[in-house]
C-alpha cells in the first residue's frame, strides 16, 4: 500500500519562484548557479596555485636536502682525508723526530718522554693537513678543512722492575686526531666535526740494561696501526 | 560584472576571464614543469654521486688492492688509472651499483674515471673518482661532472 508524499510549503515556494523567475527572464536560479560556478572556478585556481606554490617548495627542498646530503658526505670524506693525512706526518714524526711546518712537535720526543719520564701527554697538539686543505679546496669548492688537533689519551707502559725479564705487553697508547670541516658557502651551511682515535705501540729492536723504573728509549720503534679504533662524527 | 537577459555572461566577459585563468595557470604549469625536469636531472645526478661514493667505498683501503682493476698511466710512473670499471669487470657491476641503472647509464652517457696516485706523500697513495654525464635541462646540453677522492695510507713501515 503506498501513500501519497505530502507537498512541503519550501517545495512549494522554491516551484512557484522557479516559475515566477522564468517568467522575468533573469531567475533567482541562474544567479545562484552562476555563484556556485564562480565558487567551483576560484576553488580550482586556489588547488593549481597551491599546487604550483608546492612545486616550488617541494622542489626547493629536494635541492636543499640533496645539497645536505652530498654536503655532509663530502665533509665526512673530507675529514678523513684530512686526518689520514696527519697520521702520515705523525708516523714520520713518531720514527724520526721529524719536524716541519705541517707537524711543528716533535712526537718521538714526546712520547719518549712520557714513556720514561712520565712528562705530561700532549694535548691540543696540531697537525696541518696541506694536501688535504688544497685538494678540498680545489674538487670540493667551499670546504675548509681545519687544522687536525690531536691529543694523547691513553698510554700504557709496563712497569719493569729490577733485572727480571721484560715485561710481555709492549707500551701501548692511544691518539685521539679530530677535525673540523666546513661549507659556508652551500645553501645549507655545513659543519662537522671528525674524531678518530688511532692506536699506537712500541716495540724495541734492542733492549738494553734498565737503570731503575726507565725505559730505554733509543731504540723504541712506535708502530701506529693502519686503521682507526672508532670513529666519531659530531 | 552585467548580467545579461538569459542570466549569464557576456561573451566578451567569458573571453576575458578565460584569458586571465590561462595566464594565470601558465606560472603554475612552468613551476610544475620545471619541477619535473629537476627531479629527472636530481635523479642523474643522485645516481652520479652514489657510483662515486659506491667507487671510493668498494677501494677505500688500501688493502682493497685497486692497482689490480687500475692500468699504469702513460707517461706517468706513479699514476694508474682506469675508466667505467664494470665494463672489464662483471663482479664490480653490483657492487658499484650498476645492475640498477642501466637505463641511466645509456641515455645520460653516464662515465667513471678512476685514477691512484702512488705515494703522493710517503705512504699515502690518493684514490679519486670522477663521475660525468650528460646534462639536457631544457635545450642546452653540458656535460656536468661529480669528483670525490679519498688517501689510502699503507702500513706503517719503519
Amino acid at each position: 500500500m503506498s501513500y501519497p508524499t505530502p507537498v512541503t510549503s519550501s517545495m512549494t515556494m522554491f516551484t512557484d519562484r522557479g516559475r515566477r523567475d522564468r517568467w522575468m527572464g533573469v531567475s533567482v536560479r541562474s544567479r545562484r548557479g552562476t555563484g556556485v560556478l564562480l565558487g567551483l572556478v576560484m576553488l580550482i585556481l586556489t588547488l593549481l596555485g597551491l599546487v604550483g606554490i608546492g612545486a616550488f617548495f617541494q622542489s626547493s627542498g629536494t635541492g636543499r636536502t640533496h645539497s645536505r646530503v652530498v654536503g655532509v658526505r663530502s665533509a665526512l670524506e673530507a675529514g678523513d682525508s684530512a686526518i689520514a693525512e696527519a697520521v702520515i706526518y705523525l708516523r714520520r714524526s713518531l720514527d724520526t723526530g721529524w719536524t716541519a711546518s705541517e707537524c711543528p712537535d716533535n712526537w718521538r720526543s714526546s712520547l719518549c718522554s712520557v714513556m720514561q719520564q712520565n712528562a705530561p701527554w700532549p694535548r691540543d697538539k696540531t697537525v696541518v693537513p696541506k694536501s688535504c686543505q688544497l685538494l678540498y679546496a680545489s674538487i670540493a669548492g667551499a670546504f675548509r678543512v681545519d687544522n687536525v688537533k690531536v691529543d694523547l689519551v691513553d698510554f700504557f707502559n709496563p712497569r719493569v722492575t729490577g733485572s727480571g725479564p721484560p715485561p710481555i705487553e709492549p707500551p701501548q697508547g692511544v691518539l685521539q686526531l679530530s677535525v673540523g670541516v666546513s661549507a659556508s658557502g652551500r645553501v645549507v651551511p655545513i659543519r662537522k666535526i671528525i674524531r678518530q682515535r688511532w692506536s699506537f705501540y712500541v716495540t724495541f729492536t734492542r733492549r738494553s740494561p734498565t737503570v731503575g723504573s726507565q725505559t730505554p728509549v733509543t731504540d723504541a720503534a712506535f708502530t701506529l696501526l693502519l686503521h682507526p679504533l672508532a670513529t666519531v662524527i659530531e | 560584472m552585467r548580467w545579461t537577459h538569459h542570466g549569464g555572461f557576456t561573451t566578451v566577459e567569458v573571453l576575458i576571464a578565460a584569458t586571465i585563468i590561462s595566464f594565470a595557470l601558465l606560472p603554475i604549469l612552468l613551476m610544475v614543469q620545471r619541477n619535473v625536469e629537476t627531479a629527472r636531472l636530481d635523479r642523474v645526478r643522485v645516481f652520479a654521486e652514489t657510483l662515486c661514493h659506491n667507487t671510493l667505498e668498494r677501494f677505500g683501503r688500501s688493502e682493497d688492492l685497486v692497482l689490480l682493476f687500475l692500468s699504469r698511466s702513460p707517461g706517468r710512473p706513479n699514476v694508474y688509472s682506469g675508466t667505467d670499471l664494470w665494463r672489464d669487470n662483471p663482479e664490480l657491476r653490483s657492487q658499484l651499483g650498476i645492475d640498477a641503472a642501466e637505463e641511466l647509464l645509456a641515455v645520460y652517457g653516464i662515465h667513471m674515471s678512476v685514477a691512484l696516485l702512488v705515494n703522493q706523500q710517503p705512504g699515502m697513495d690518493l684514490l679519486s673518482c670522477r663521475v660525468s654525464w650528460v646534462n639536457d635541462r631544457g635545450d642546452r646540453r653540458r656535460t656536468d661532472v661529480v669528483s670525490y677522492a679519498r688517501y689510502l695510507i699503507h702500513d706503517h713501515v719503519h
